[in-house]
This record gives structure tokens, sequence and C-alpha cells, in this order.
């Protein structure tokens, strides 16, 4: 019996000294000083559109520097927005589908307490502005200061796929405050939330947020690592998704069948030199059996697919699929090889996807997250 | 030979450092993303009229065996009486397995039906007209087991189309003991206050569910509600009494930095899905930002509750209307201590 009481308690520390190594990750649940918004989709010509909202939870002045990023692929040949080879004919001659990695910034001034909201087809600026001063308004709101300076633009063309990132920054420097150690401590004023519509689907997630820990000033934002060296949270190593495999029956019921999308984006981002490195997204995926498939996908800049196609071009035979996977529901953990990934997913139902008069619902949810060791090998976000 | 106090002095250095590593646990607070050991599903729906179901999922994210010792909670009030109606039922999940029921039917524990997968246990369906919430407790065996602070759950549920993340309470230092305090030592405490933002009630949606506004093609533009729904962030589930906590929303501040607060807060019974309309404020601007309170309906303390916001969108005749449901976020450093007392 003491064996077994000695032997239980080896046990005991071997499994919370492995959930000792958890630190903290990007969440949702706080203001942050980066904000990651994983999914910009706008096609107006199907009435899909993302509507943005950013708040400052201080009672300060704040400021953001963001970054839209498109992600679009275009033909070499007529310069369209494509997916495909097959988007690319031009008088039946084809051209390559290109990704691309096209990044647009500017600048948010937010007042106390500040809500601010926009529309991404049709961005924000001048008179639209809530809070704008003139020569015979300096205080147009009901405290000090005011929106001047931000001006957001609509995004660069329709159809877009793309990502939003937001840092808390000096409206002089356009970089983060220096702060930590035995400076000021950092500001963490920001949250936000996308709201895709599509049709008369609505699906609305929360901006992943990373705090700032200290900072030097400088144009390079380490993000996770050395816990020393770190100067925001670090980004997740795996990402866990819940999700239904797709084509399977929605448990509410017959025959609503289920599909879901999946959108990553990396964590190190190169604004500076507009280059960012290619990394890996291994993925786990577990039925409700504990069978375990995997895959992997490379991911240039983001990653915006239907799960059944993140490893095939026939849906039926994907790892995601229903015929393969064999359960309603299934666990993904997705881990980055050469850097940290965020995403959101995204899961519809609908009698028949041919048809989009059938879709009954549309939803987004943020993706689970775990950091599995605290000294892994940092992101870097390099700004111009 | 090793003598007894040998083995008691290994088996005692094995504890302490198991109860170091337990005490060094880093993510001590409320979560909606990361596994924890206790769950709250704070919205869960099964209603005829309209067609409403709640489908849940949850998932073991560790290679062992993980239980947990779940309660459903009935929050519908009878003549202004809580009804704090419970039902308790155990899972057990393999390692990774993730599972999935649908509040109004449950799932048996049929290995013969049609709904695949390894049964997690015996759930129970929830009564038609059910409006309340789901938590879930890991437990060490799947019988009267007591807590674990092994943090290996992560749920999320579906209202009728749109979805959220069940809110995690993550264990720091788990006793065995049927009374988990939310304290930030034991447990993870609960937010008292968070960050709500929204479109202004009535306001026209800034996206049209149909054609964009300001293209002029015919059809109606959406307008917009929001509501939260509020679980207060204590359960006593031995004694059947229902927690209370008074909401309010101060400040409720628009884009024009006009802010205001509500007058009266909702006083909070075990559930509540609370309409943005009803609190009576007019914002200018089509967006806003409010921090909702909770508050001690004695004491006026901070109170601990955990909630998530509803956003419905009602379109034009020739396109319906679809609901948004998400988690919140937390006001930095607003916690308040809660209980969970198991039977």
């Amino acid at each position: 019996m003491l064996n077994k009481w000695k032997l239980a308690s080896f046990a005991s520390a071997i499994v919370v000294m492995g959930a000792a190594a958890v630190s903290a990750a990007p969440d949702h649940d706080n203001p942050s000083g980066l904000l990651m918004y994983p999914k910009i989709e706008v096609d107006l010509s199907n009435n899909v559109d993302t509507r943005l909202h950013i708040s400052n939870t201080s009672s300060e002045q704040t400021m953001a520097h963001c970054f839209y990023v498109n992600a679009n692929s275009h033909c070499t040949n007529t310069g369209g927005v494509c997916e495909s080879f097959a988007d690319c004919n031009d008088n039946g001659v084809f051209g390559a589908c290109v990704p691309g990695w096209i990044e647009t910034n500017f600048d948010i001034f937010f007042t106390s307490n500040q809500p601010i909201g926009w529309v991404a087809s049709a961005g924000l600026a001048g008179d639209e502005l809530p809070c704008r001063a003139t020569f015979l308004n300096p205080n147009p709101c009901f405290g000090n200061g005011s929106n001047n300076g931000t001006r957001i633009p609509p995004i660069s063309e329709t159809p877009f796929v793309g990502e939003l990132k937001c840092i808390e920054a000096d409206p002089d420097t356009r970089l983060p405050v220096p702060c930590g150690g035995t400076g000021p401590a950092c500001a963490n004023n920001l949250t936000g939330h996308a709201a895709i519509t599509a049709g008369g689907d609505v699906a609305s997630y929360h901006a992943a947020g990373l705090e700032a820990l200290q900072n030097d000033g400088s144009t390079d934002l380490i993000i996770g690592g050395d816990p020393a060296a770190a100067e925001y949270e670090p980004c997740a190593e795996v990402l866990v998704m819940d999700f239904v495999f797709d084509g399977a029956v929605d448990p509410i019921g017959d025959p609503l069948q289920a599909s879901s999308e999946l959108t990553l984006i990396p964590c190190t981002q190169d604004f500076r030199g507009r280059n960012t490195p290619p990394i890996t997204a291994q993925f786990l995926v577990y039925n409700e059996f504990e069978q375990r498939l995997s895959t992997s996908r490379r991911l240039e800049c983001l990653m915006d697919s239907p799960i059944s196609a993140i490893d095939t071009g026939d849906p039926s035979r994907s790892i995601f699929s229903v015929d393969v996977g064999g359960t309603v529901t299934g666990q993904a953990r997705i881990r980055g090889v050469g850097g940290g990934l965020a995403g959101v997913a995204m899961l519809a139902t609908a009698t028949d996807f041919s048809d989009s008069t059938t879709r009954v619902g549309r939803s987004a949810y943020a993706l689970d997250t775990v950091v599995e060791t605290a000294d892994s090998a940092p992101d870097t976000i390099s700004l111009p | 030979m090793r003598t007894f106090a040998g083995r008691s002095a290994a088996s005692r250095l094995a504890l302490g450092i198991a109860l170091a590593c337990l005490a060094s646990t880093a993510s001590a607070q409320f979560t909606v993303e990361e596994p924890s050991s206790v769950l709250i599903f704070p919205k869960v729906v099964c209603a005829d009229t309209p067609a409403r179901d709640t489908v849940i999922q949850t998932t073991n994210t560790s290679n062992m065996m993980a239980y947990a010792h779940c309660f459903y909670t009935d929050g519908q009030s009878l003549n202004g009486v809580a009804r704090w109606a419970v039902t308790d039922f155990p899972l057990s999940l393999t390692r990774q397995q993730t599972t999935t029921w649908s509040a109004c039917s449950g799932r048996p524990l049929n290995p013969a039906d049609s709904q695949l997968g390894i049964d997690p246990g015996s759930v129970p369906p929830v009564v038609s007209g059910f409006t309340g919430s789901l938590v879930c407790v890991q437990v060490d065996s799947p019988f009267e087991g007591a807590p674990s602070g092994a943090n290996n759950l992560t749920g999320r549920a579906d209202v009728g189309g749109s979805g959220y993340n069940a809110v995690g309470l993550p264990a720091i230092n788990a006793g065995a003991d049927n009374v988990l305090d939310l304290d930030g030592v034991e447990y993870a405490q609960c937010p008292s206050s968070y960050h709500l933002n929204f479109a202004t009630n009535g306001s026209l949606g800034a996206v049209a569910l149909g054609p964009m506004v300001g293209q002029g093609l015919g059809d109606a533009v959406a307008t917009v509600s929001t509501s939260v729904t509020v679980v207060p962030c204590s359960f006593d589930f031995a004694n059947l009494i229902p927690s209370r906590v008074n909401i309010g929303y101060n400040p409720i501040v628009d884009e024009m930095e006009d802010s205001g607060s509500q007058g009266t807060p909702d006083e909070v019974i075990c559930w509540d899905n609370l309409q943005l309309d009803s609190t009576g404020f007019e914002l200018a601007t089509s967006f806003g930002t409010a921090q909702v309170n909770g508050t001690d309906s004695t004491t006026g303390s901070p109170a601990p509750f955990v909630a998530v916001a509803s956003v419905l969108r009602v379109g034009g005749t020739s396109v319906g209307s679809d609901t948004a449901t998400t988690n919140l976020h937390a006001v930095d450093g607003e916690l308040a201590n809660g209980q969970i007392i198991l039977p």
C-alpha cells in the first residue's frame, strides 16, 4: 500500500508538472495591446461583408496602428481574384493562380472609453468619424480628444479574404510605447469583435488578443519565447478545434448537414520587408472513437478553407469528412511548425449546400488554445 | 532495506513536488479557450415553438481518461419564483475524445443506436421549454468522484445555429472536498464585470442582411437587438439554493463618448436573458460599449457571474433573421469569489 501511495504520488507529480508548463496564450477574455482578426470576408456580389468593432476600454485616449492583409490569390494572366487556376481562363488560355500578400496600414485614434465600428467594404474616415474635431468645433465629443488622424480605408478589392491586426501604439511614433520593467505598465486597452454577414446569416467572433508585457519601443515586436525577452504573450502552439465532420447530420436533426470552414493566420509577420515566411500547420484529427488521423498543410499567408478541402480535392475522402471520420463530431489539434497560429472556425448547417436558400445557420467561434512550453521559439511582427 | 520512515519521506517528497507544481500552474483566470476543470455553458435552450435546440460539444484534451459530473439547471421561473430544477449526470471521456449531444434529445447510453461514437454516459434530455445552464466539473472517477484539478475539458454550444465557447474555470490547487472555492486559490475566480460591444438597439445594422445600406436595391435593411444571458457564478447543487446577482450597465458609451448608466439593475436569480431594450437608454450612434457589472443584491459588493451576448438581426421580408452569440470580454482585475457545492 505504501508502494502504491508512492507510485500514485509520483504519477500525480508527473501529471501536474505537465500542467504547470502551460502559460498564458492569446486570449479572447481580456483587453489587450495587440488584436488579431483572422477572418475578414467581403464579396459584395453575394452580399457578404464584415463589420468590425474595436473599443478602447480605458479612460485615456489611445491609438491603434492597424494592418489589413489582403490574402487573395490573383491570376497571372488577368490579374483577377481567383481560388484556383480554373478561375484564370482568358479566352481558353489558363493562367496560374498565385497566392498574394498585400498589406495596407492605417491608424485609429480613440477617445476615452470609445467604441468604433465600421464596415470593411466602406471603411471610416472624414465626416463619418464620430468625434471629428474642426476649427469651429474642437471638442466634438463629450470628453476631450477627437478621432482626427483616423482614416480607415475600405478593403482594396472585392471579393476579399484577409485578416486585420491592430497594435496599441504611440500616436507620434506609431510604435508601441516603451513600457514594462522599471518603466510604466504596458497599455492593454483594446477589445474587438467581427461580424461576418452572408445573405441572411451572421457569424460573430472575438478578436484574439495578446497582452503586452514589456516593450523597448523598437519596430520588432517579440511575441512569446524567452519570458525575459517576450514583449507580448505567446501565440498558441496548439489550437484545438471542436468540430462537426463535414457532411455529418447535425445533431439537432435530420436532414440538416454540417459544413465547417477554418481560417488560420501566422503570428509572425514582416510588415516592413513584406516577406512573411510560410509555415506548416499540422493537424491531428480525433473522432469520437478516439481514432486518430493526421495531415498537414502549408500556410503561405492565410489559410481559409472548408475543412474537408484542407487535405484533398475530393471532400468525401478528407479526414475531416464524415465518410472518413465516421462519427458526428471530432477534435482537431492544430500545431504550427515554424511559428504560432491564430484562427477562427465557422460552422454552417443546411439541407443542401448547393442551394444557399436552404442554409439554416452559420456561426463563428474562436479556437481553444494550448501553449505547451514557455520557452518555445518566439514569433515576431516587424513594423515599418 | 528501506525503513518505514524512508518510504514516508519519499512519499512526502513526491507529494511536495505535486503540490508545488499544482501551485505553479500559470493560467489561473477564467477563460473561454483554454482547457479547464470547470465548464459553464450559460445558455442552454430547448423549445418547441419556435423550435430551438442546443448542441453541446465537450472534449477531453488530454491523453488520459477524463470524467465529469454535469448539472443542468433549469432557470425558468414560475410566478416569479425561480424553479432551480437540477438534473445531474456523469460523463466519461476517453483520451482526446470529443462528444456531442443535443439538449432536447440527450444521448442515451446505447452502443446500438444511430449516434456513432463512444457514448460518454447516459445524458438525459431536458424538458421542453428549458432555459438554463449546464455546469460540468471534472472529477477523478465516473461515479461520485472527487473534484479533479487536471484541467482537461473544453466545450462549446450551438444554440439554434449560433455558437459560443463554454466558460472555463481552471483549477489552481483543487481539493478533494465537494466545495469548490472559486477564489483564485482553489479554482479561478469569475469576473464581476464584462465589456459588451453592441450595435445600438433599433439602429440599422451597419451591414444589411440583404442589399447593402445605401445601395438602394430595394429590400429593407436590418435592425439589431442585443440580449445578455446571465448566470450567477455560484452554484449550490447540494442544498439547491439558487444564487442571485444584480446586473447593471455602467458606463454605457457611444461613439461620441456620450455616456450614461442604467437606472435600476436587473436582479437575476439562477438564470436570465436580459434584453438591452429594457434598460431604456438611447444612444446617438450605431455602435456602443457598456460595462456590465454584477453586484450582490444584499451588500452591493461585486458579485461574480458568467454571460454571453446574443445579437438578433432582423432583415426585410426577403431575408430572414439570424442570431449570433458571442462570449464577453472580462474587465481586467474585476473578479469576485464564488463557490460550487457538489452534492
